[in-house]
């Protein structure tokens, strides 16, 4: 059997104002969708960076290396110029990727609402 | 943590994010009740329950499983809902320390915990809505959502010890308001 204090409280935490609202996952969920896509984004930036500096490096001391063998006297103008495009092409290329990679995602998701109409989790 | 529980975490983890649906469908009816016992104004509560549900999801690689899914949401909603509190400076009923330090714990139990009737009911649950917050919080966990005293330390961050204690004065603190209504 229920006690006073149990019975008020219970009555007092089940009233509507204390149920969420019929649309409140689905809102909850759009929420999280478009945070874990722009998480993935972030993830692949700071990833391009990494490699492209990483690159970057690994070219300049290529670079560098053979500038000092072929050409002593033009050594920077010939290293820096190499490592700037080293890490300029490997940033291009993983952005390139993550640019087509977001347009696939909302062609599908387009097509997938004109099929199906406004339905599930689309931003 | 059950086996489902514990797959369902994994899932999120991974990658599969509509996964987590599961979790804001099984736990935001308690969340929702919860932080509306703390807030009282509707928009502020489902604005607090979305709060507490994303940041879930953010901290979910990161829960160890060492206490249940619903303690540690209920830790997040908790924390989330009391710091609004703080924001917005909520005012709360003070009573007479020495009122309440007077009353005696048999009185108590006999007011609180005697076999429901209707017009006791009613003067304690305009005496609950006239509490501190973090003492709604405190008797809903306990005798809303049901949680052992140990859990409820766990989700409020205090000592078990410590729990006793406020539990037994927000008790007091309902009998002396109760009993002073006039």
């Amino acid at each position: 059997m229920k006690t006073n204090l149990q019975n008020a409280i219970h009555n007092l935490s089940s009233g509507p104002r204390f149920q969420p609202a019929p649309g409140f996952s689905a809102a909850v969920m759009k929420r999280i969708a478009r945070r874990a896509r722009r998480r993935r984004i972030a993830n692949r930036v700071a990833i391009g960076l990494v490699a492209a500096a990483i690159l970057g490096l690994a070219g300049y001391i290529i670079a560098r290396a053979l500038a000092s063998i072929t050409m002593p006297a033009f050594s920077m103008s010939v290293t820096v110029p190499v490592a700037v495009i080293a890490a300029a092409c490997t940033a291009m290329m993983l952005g390139y990727d993550s640019i087509i990679n977001r347009t696939l995602s909302r062609h599908n998701d387009k097509s997938r609402k004109q099929k199906f109409g406004n339905i599930g989790n689309f931003d | 943590m059950d086996q489902l529980e514990r797959q369902i975490i994994k899932d999120v983890v991974a990658g599969r994010t509509e996964r987590f649906d599961w979790i804001v469908r099984n736990y935001s009816q308690r969340v929702f009740a919860l932080i509306a016992r703390i807030v009282p104004c509707r928009e502020d509560v489902e604005e607090l329950a979305q709060d507490t549900f994303i940041k879930a999801f953010d901290r979910l690689a990161d829960f160890r499983g060492d206490s249940s899914v619903a303690t540690w949401i209920y830790r997040i909603a908790y924390t989330t809902a009391i710091s609004h509190t703080r924001r917005r400076h909520m005012p709360a009923v003070t009573i007479d320390e020495t009122l309440a330090a007077d009353v005696a714990d048999a009185d108590v139990d006999s007011l609180l915990d005697s076999p429901a009737d209707a017009d006791r009911e009613a003067a304690l649950s305009r005496a609950i809505e006239r509490l501190a917050p973090d003492e709604r919080a405190l008797i809903t966990l306990h005798y809303f959502s049901n949680l052992p005293l140990a859990e409820v330390a766990q989700v409020t961050g205090l000592t078990l010890s410590n729990v006793k204690v406020k539990l037994m004065r927000t008790r007091r603190k309902l009998y002396t308001l109760i009993t002073h209504e006039d």
